[in-house]
C-alpha cells in the first residue's frame, strides 16, 4: 500500500503551484497536513532558502520549491532531505519521456534550439533557469553560455554541452503566444522536438522523434508537470533518496552568473 | 495552347524548371503555353521541351529572338541571372520572372533597374512565398504588427530537395556537390552566404516587410550546423532577429517565418518546395484567440505566374524594383555579415584547437 504522506504548503505556493490541485489528484499518496505535516510546500520567491532550512530543522521530511528564483543554495547541500525543484517545465511527463531520444542524439554534430515563450513582465532570471533546468533534464547540462542579446522582449543565447552539442537559447515575452517551451535536436539524418505548455493545466506535452523513415508522435500523457513533481517528492521521501535537482540547480545558476558577468563585459 | 494564351520562353532547364516551373504551367493551361526551352546542355533542353511540345534551343539569344516568346523565365545557375534579365528586357519582351536571387549584387542589381526602367519591362523574382495566398491574407489582416512586432523568426528545417523534386516530376538531371572542409574558415564562410544567398533568401523579402530599418543590420552571431545550414541571431534596426535552417534527412519540413509583438503575433507555415501542395497557413494570434488564414489551394508558385500573366496583360501595376533592389541589398548585407562572423568564428576554434 502507498504510504500516504501529510502535506502543508504557504498560501503563496499552493497558488503558484496549484499545490491543493495536485494533492487532489494524488490522494491515496498525500493528504493536507498541518505544521508538523511531513511534507512543506514552498514559493520560490527570494529567501526559498531559508525557508527550505527553516521547515527541515522543523522536521520536514521532504521540500517542493515552485519556480525558485536563482539562489545560493549551500545552506541546503548537507541534509539529507530530499527538495525538489518545480520549474516550469521540467517535470511534464513528456520532458521525462524524450530523455532517451535526446541522450541518443547528444554528440558534437547536433544542434540544439530551445525556445520560451513567457508572458510580458516574466521574471527573466526564472525564466532563465527553468530553460536551462529543462535542457539539463531532458538532455545534458550546458557548460557554457553566452549571450547575444538580453532586453525586456527577451534573449538569443548560446551554450555547449559536455559533448560539444551547440544550443540555442531563446525567449521571447509575448502575450499574444501560449506559453510554452519547445526543445528540439536537429541532426543530419533524424530529429527530436518537444513541446511543453504552461504547468498550471494538464494540457500534454509532445515528443515527436523523426527520422527518414517517418515520425513518431510517443505516448501522450495528460498530467499536470506539478503533480508529477509531487509524485517524484513522494517517491524520493518513501524510497530515501535525495534527488538530483538541487546539485542542477546549484551548477546553472553559477553558469547563469558567470554568462551574465560575460554579457555586461561585452 | 491556344493564340490568346501568353507564350512562355524558359531559359535554363534544370531541376527547377523541370520540377516547379513546367507542373505549375500544367495548372495554368488557360493562360499560359511554353514555347521554347533552352539549357546550355542541349541534351537537357531538347529533352524538357519535349515534355511540354515545345521548341528547344542551347543559345540564349535564338530563344530571345523568337517572337512567339512573349513572356521569360530564367532559371539557370544564379550567376547568369543578370546579365539574362538585362537581355530579355532588351528583347522587348512583356514581362521576366527571373529565379532567386535575380543578382549577385547591388551594382548589377541597379543596372537591370536601369535598363527595366528604358524598356519599360515588368520583373518579378521567383520568391514564391512573397506571392503565397496565405502570405497576402497575412498581410491584409496583420494591422499593426509591422510597428507592433519586436521579435522576427524564420527558421526552415530542409528535407533533401530531391525528395520533393520526386514528387513533383520525374527529373532529367541533378547536380552533384562536392563534399569541402568546413573546418576551413573560407569553406565555412561560403558555405553561410551560399545557404542565405540560395536558401534563406527565399524569405528575406518577409523579414524585412517587418524590419523598416533595414538597413541597419548588426550580426550578433552565426553558427554553422551539420551537415548544413546557418543559424544567425541579428539586430536590425529596433527588431530582435533570427534566420535558421538546417538541412536534415527527418521527416518533419518546416518552413516558417513569425512575427512576434507584446499582443499579437504571426506564425506562416509554408508547404514544402517543389510541390503543388496548397498555400501557406497563416495565423494571427491575440492572447487566447487566433485567426487562421488558409491553407488555399494554391501555392506562391502559381501565384507568381498569375501574376505575371497579369502584368503581361498590363492589368497589374509592376512592382516597384527599387523594393527588389532593397530585397537584394538587405540579403547581401545578411550573407556578407554572417559570413564574416562564421569565418572569424571558425578561425578562432580553429586556434583554441592548435593551442
Ligand atoms: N523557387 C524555388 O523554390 C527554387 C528552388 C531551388 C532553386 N531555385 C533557383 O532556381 C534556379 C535554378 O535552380 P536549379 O536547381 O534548377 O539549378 P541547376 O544548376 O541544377 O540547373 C540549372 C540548369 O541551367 C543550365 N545552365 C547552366 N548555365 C546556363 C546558362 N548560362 N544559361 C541557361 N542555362 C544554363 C544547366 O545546364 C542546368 O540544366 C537557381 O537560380 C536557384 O537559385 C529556386
Amino acid at each position: 500500500m502507498t504510504a500516504r504522506l501529510t502535506v502543508s504548503a504557504s498560501s503563496d505556493a499552493d497558488s503558484e503551484g496549484r499545490i491543493g490541485q495536485a494533492l487532489a489528484a494524488l490522494p491515496m499518496s498525500l493528504h493536507p497536513g498541518g505544521e508538523d505535516a511531513d511534507l512543506v510546500g514552498l514559493a520560490g520567491g527570494t529567501d526559498w532558502v531559508s525557508a527550505a532550512v527553516r521547515a527541515i530543522d522543523a522536521g520536514a521530511r521532504g521540500v517542493l520549491v515552485v519556480d525558485p528564483t536563482p539562489a545560493e543554495v549551500r545552506a541546503l547541500r548537507g541534509s539529507t532531505v530530499p527538495v525538489v525543484l518545480d520549474g516550469r517545465w521540467t517535470y511534464n511527463p513528456a520532458v521525462l519521456d524524450s530523455v532517451s531520444a535526446f541522450t541518443a542524439r547528444n554528440d558534437a554534430e547536433s544542434l540544439i534550439e530551445v525556445r520560451a515563450d513567457v508572458p510580458v513582465g516574466s521574471d527573466l532570471d526564472r525564466v532563465l533557469l527553468s530553460q536551462l533546468a529543462l535542457i539539463r533534464t531532458a538532455i545534458a547540462p550546458v557548460v557554457e553560455l553566452s549571450f547575444d542579446r538580453c532586453n525586456s522582449r527577451g534573449w538569443d543565447a548560446r551554450g555547449t554541452l559536455e559533448s560539444g552539442a551547440r544550443v540555442a537559447l531563446a525567449a521571447i515575452l509575448t502575450d499574444a503566444l501560449e506559453p510554452a517551451a519547445s526543445l528540439r535536436i536537429i541532426k543530419p539524418d533524424d530529429a527530436v522536438r518537444l513541446t511543453v505548455p504552461d504547468p498550471a493545466t494538464a494540457r500534454p506535452g509532445h515528443v515527436v522523434v523523426s527520422s527518414a523513415g517517418g515520425a513518431t508522435l510517443l505516448v501522450t500523457k495528460w498530467e499536470s508537470a506539478h503533480r508529477v513533481a509531487w509524485r517524484t517528492l513522494h517517491r524520493l521521501v518513501t524510497s530515501e533518496q535525495l534527488g538530483t535537482d538541487l546539485l542542477g540547480f546549484e551548477h546553472d545558476v553559477e553558469l547563469v552568473r558567470g554568462g551574465r558577468t560575460a554579457l555586461s563585459a561585452a | 495552347m491556344t493564340p490568346s494564351t501568353l507564350g512562355v520562353g524558359i531559359l535554363g532547364a534544370g531541376p527547377v524548371t523541370q520540377a516547379i516551373h513546367l507542373p505549375t504551367l500544367a495548372r495554368l493551361t488557360d493562360v499560359f503555353h511554353v514555347v521554347r526551352v533552352m539549357d546550355v546542355d542541349p541534351a537537357v533542353a531538347e529533352s524538357v521541351a519535349g515534355r511540354v511540345g515545345a521548341a528547344w534551343t542551347a543559345d540564349v539569344d535564338e530563344l530571345l529572338a523568337d517572337e512567339e516568346v512573349q513572356i521569360v523565365v530564367i532559371c539557370s545557375p544564379h550567376q547568369f541571372h543578370a546579365e539574362q534579365v538585362v537581355a530579355a528586357c532588351r528583347a522587348g519582351k512583356r514581362a521576366i520572372l527571373c529565379e532567386k536571387p535575380f543578382a549577385m549584387s547591388k551594382a548589377q542589381a541597379e543596372e537591370i533597374a536601369t535598363v527595366a526602367a528604358e524598356t519599360r519591362t515588368p520583373i518579378i523574382v521567383g520568391a514564391m512565398h512573397t506571392f503565397d495566398p496565405g502570405w497576402l491574407a497575412a498581410k491584409a489582416h496583420w494591422d499593426d504588427l509591422i510597428t507592433t512586432s519586436h521579435t522576427i523568426r524564420y527558421s526552415i528545417v530542409l528535407p533533401p530537395n530531391p525528395r520533393f523534386e520526386d514528387f513533383a516530376t520525374e527529373v532529367a538531371t541533378r547536380p552533384q556537390w562536392p563534399a569541402a572542409d568546413r573546418n576551413d574558415p573560407d569553406v565555412a564562410a561560403g558555405m553561410i552566404y551560399g545557404g542565405i544567398m540560395g536558401l534563406a533568401i527565399h524569405d528575406l523579402p518577409l523579414v524585412r516587410a517587418f524590419c523598416p530599418d533595414f538597413t541597419d543590420v548588426e550580426v550578433l552571431s552565426c553558427t554553422l550546423p551539420y551537415p548544413a545550414g546557418y543559424l544567425v541571431n541579428l539586430r536590425v534596426g529596433q527588431k530582435d532577429v533570427q534566420v535558421s535552417a538546417v538541412n536534415s534527412h527527418s521527416w518533419e519540413p518546416e518552413w516558417t517565418v513569425e512575427a512576434i509583438g507584446d499582443s499579437s503575433a504571426l506564425r506562416i507555415d509554408f508547404s514544402p518546395s517543389y510541390v503543388q501542395a496548397g498555400s501557406a497557413t497563416a495565423v494571427i494570434r491575440r492572447g487566447w484567440e487566433s485567426e487562421v488564414y488558409g491553407p488555399y489551394a494554391y501555392n506562391g508558385y502559381e501565384g507568381e505566374w498569375r501574376f505575371l500573366a497579369e502584368l503581361a496583360r498590363g492589368t497589374a501595376e509592376p512592382l516597384d524594383i527599387t523594393e527588389l533592389i532593397h530585397d537584394l541589398t538587405f540579403a547581401l548585407e545578411v550573407a556578407d555579415k554572417s559570413a564574416a562572423a562564421v569565418r572569424e568564428a571558425t578561425a578562432a576554434a580553429n586556434e583554441k584547437v592548435m593551442a
